[in-house]
């Protein structure tokens, strides 16, 4: 007969196979390589093309942080699509399910293990990018030049991100059997169609304060100096003489942050219900 | 003392369609039942509500008195259940699997270690340290098995645990639910093999269409059923309707022209009787006698319907 072991313990458990899991499926290694390859990518340019590049008369190292984590929103998705895309999904489809459900494990504690631990890759994922940003920083600028204070907060609003992205892609796991179609369904999702909801904001001139993919702009909006909320621009149609106007929004910080805790308390609360609730028929 | 595994008024509704209908049974102390039906009789799913898999429509599964859907992490501390086809996780080896278990369980390491080289001599299981991914259906099923098996559990739920399994697998398997029902273990398996529910088992559950038609023990039903069967052989062929005149033959079966299968109600002396009718209607060259097995009452259930 087996000894009671506390939820605790047993999200331990679930924290360090889930952990595994990420690294005997090359998973984290994948998302670790990618990160670095742009991340190389775009130092080397910019070093290549010169600070220039950031487009300022005047360049600082907040201006390149902009510019160099501008892009981080979209690798933080890629990253949480891939590592929660089928956190549930892999039970829901009967075989290993059929193992692990039968256990004497609560379910919010397999749920909470396995986010904790693809949290912790994300995390590190996270910090990779800012090392080669501040490094590029540090290397043009000088270690003196950076903005530390501005830098902390803007790594807080990535890490904030990346829960909210995972809560995101837990939610969608919940409703396949399939991990594969769930993975594959969910970075299509989130690569694909939050850019597209967000978009729609440039062109109806509203602002998509309901994307997650608007509020990841803080993260190096936080580097902006002076900080514009709301621009447009007017692209001439040529003979026609029509005019199309785009419209450009940028979160505010407390913008930012209310859309992200907001998915991620939404989200994570309705993939809970639902890995909770859900039956498994086989 | 609370039931160790008990169903009250227990149902399962899919929309309009009812996959287990007002179940009610209790069952205490060791031993193994068998519960026995044909495909979607409502088998998978008691055995899915026992194990918080499927919610109940109605009614309750209780494991030594703890309702599984209010308490599942209590209800199954003692619980090894084997639903479906369960497997590892492909990216982990079979090693690894049974370790993630033990600690689920609370086992100490070196309960792990000793007691998966144990069941890995005992089930015959495949390289422990290969990815379950690469292993055939009967290698992950017995990983699994040895993985309920891990932490001694005093309840068994079973769903054709043998099923998809070649025939040495299968002795294996049956050989250790054999010994576990030694143990004063209480298994409850679902199955498809008579044969095999017969060997294991001391007492049977039949359902069919969502509804239990019958629990007692194999004993019992035996009785309950007890029609005697006589298979025989004249010297010549017979039409079959000059044997149903015999006092006490309720049914005539042809076998061949010369060769007939008579069942009869009653007790060897009514066999004599009728043996001896049979010598007066045509010269009687073999005969022999069978009870009524668990297969024919299985048939005669089930076909009957109640």
């Amino acid at each position: 007969m087996s000894r009671n072991v506390s939820d605790l313990q047993q999200f331990l458990t679930t924290f360090l196979y889930q952990l595994r899991f990420y690294l005997r499926t090359w998973r984290f290694a994948g998302i670790l390589l990618f990160v670095a390859a742009i991340s190389a990518a775009v130092l080397s340019l910019q070093l290549y093309r010169g600070v220039i590049a950031v487009q300022t008369t005047n360049p600082t190292s907040s201006d390149y942080l902009h510019a160099f984590l501008g892009n981080i929103g979209s690798a933080i998705i890629i990253a949480a699509a891939f590592l929660g895309g089928d956190a549930i999904a892999m039970d829901m489809g009967g075989g290993p399910g059929y193992l692990m459900l039968t256990q004497p494990v609560r379910r919010w504690v397999l749920l909470a293990g396995r986010y904790a631990a693809a949290a912790l890759v994300g995390l590190l994922v996270a910090i990779a990018y800012y090392a080669f940003a501040i490094g590029g920083a540090a290397y043009i600028y000088g270690v003196g030049a950076l903005p530390g204070g501005t830098l902390a907060e803007s790594f807080g609003f990535a890490f904030l991100y990346g829960l909210s992205a995972l809560a995101l892609a837990f939610f969608f796991s919940s409703f396949f059997k399939s991990p594969a179609i769930s993975i594959v369904f969910t970075v299509l999702i989130m690569i694909i169609a939050l850019p597209i909801v967000t978009s729609i904001g440039s062109f109806t001139g509203g602002e998509p304060w309901y994307s997650l993919d608007y509020a990841s702009g803080v993260i190096s909006n936080l580097f902006q100096n002076p900080f514009v909320h709301y621009s447009t621009q007017s692209i001439s149609e040529g003979r026609r003489g029509a005019v199309l106007t785009i419209y450009q929004w940028s979160p505010y910080a407390w913008e930012g942050l209310t859309i992200m805790v907001t998915y991620l308390v939404v989200f994570l609360v309705l993939a809970y219900v639902i890995y909770t609730r859900k039956e498994v028929k086989g | 003392m609370s039931p160790l595994l008990e169903a009250q008024d227990l149902t399962k509704r899919f929309n309009s369609f009812t996959a287990l209908d007002h179940a009610d049974f209790r069952y205490e102390g060791a031993g193994a039942i068998g519960y026995l039906g044909p495909n979607g009789a409502g088998k998978t799913t008691t055995l899915k509500l026992f194990t918080d898999l499927l919610r109940p429509t109605t009614g309750h599964a209780l494991i030594d008195g703890i309702d599984v859907t209010a308490d599942p992490k209590r209800a199954l501390w003692n619980v090894g259940a084997l639903i479906e086809t369960p497997e590892p996780y492909p990216s982990q080896t079979g090693r690894e699997a049974l370790r993630m278990i033990g600690e689920y369980r609370g086992l100490t390491r070196e309960e792990i270690r000793d007691r998966t080289e144990r069941y890995a001599a005992e089930l015959e299981l495949p390289d422990l340290d290969r990815k379950t991914a690469k292993l055939s259906k009967g290698q992950k099923q017995r990983i699994v098995l040895a993985g309920i098996l891990l932490a001694e559990p005093t309840v068994l739920l079973l769903d054709e645990p043998t099923s998809g399994l070649d025939p040495a697998e299968r002795v294996v398997i049956r050989n250790i639910l054999v010994r576990l029902k030694g143990e004063q273990r209480l298994i409850l398996m679902s199955s498809h093999l008579l044969q095999e529910v017969t060997e294991i088992c001391d007492r049977v559950i039949f359902i069919n269409k969502g509804k239990i038609l019958l629990q007692d023990s194999v004993q019992n039903i035996g009785i309950k059923f007890r029609v005697t069967r006589l298979d025989v052989e004249f010297a010549k062929p017979l039409e079959p309707s000059v044997l149903t005149t015999v006092p006490g033959v309720s049914k005539v079966e042809v076998v061949s022209p010369t060769r007939f299968r008579l069942d009869f109600d009653g007790d060897d002396g009514t066999r004599a009787r009728i043996l001896e009718a049979c010598q007066k209607v045509a010269p009687v060259t073999s005969f022999s006698s069978a009870s009524l097995n668990l297969e024919d009452a299985y048939l005669k259930l089930i076909q009957g319907g109640s």
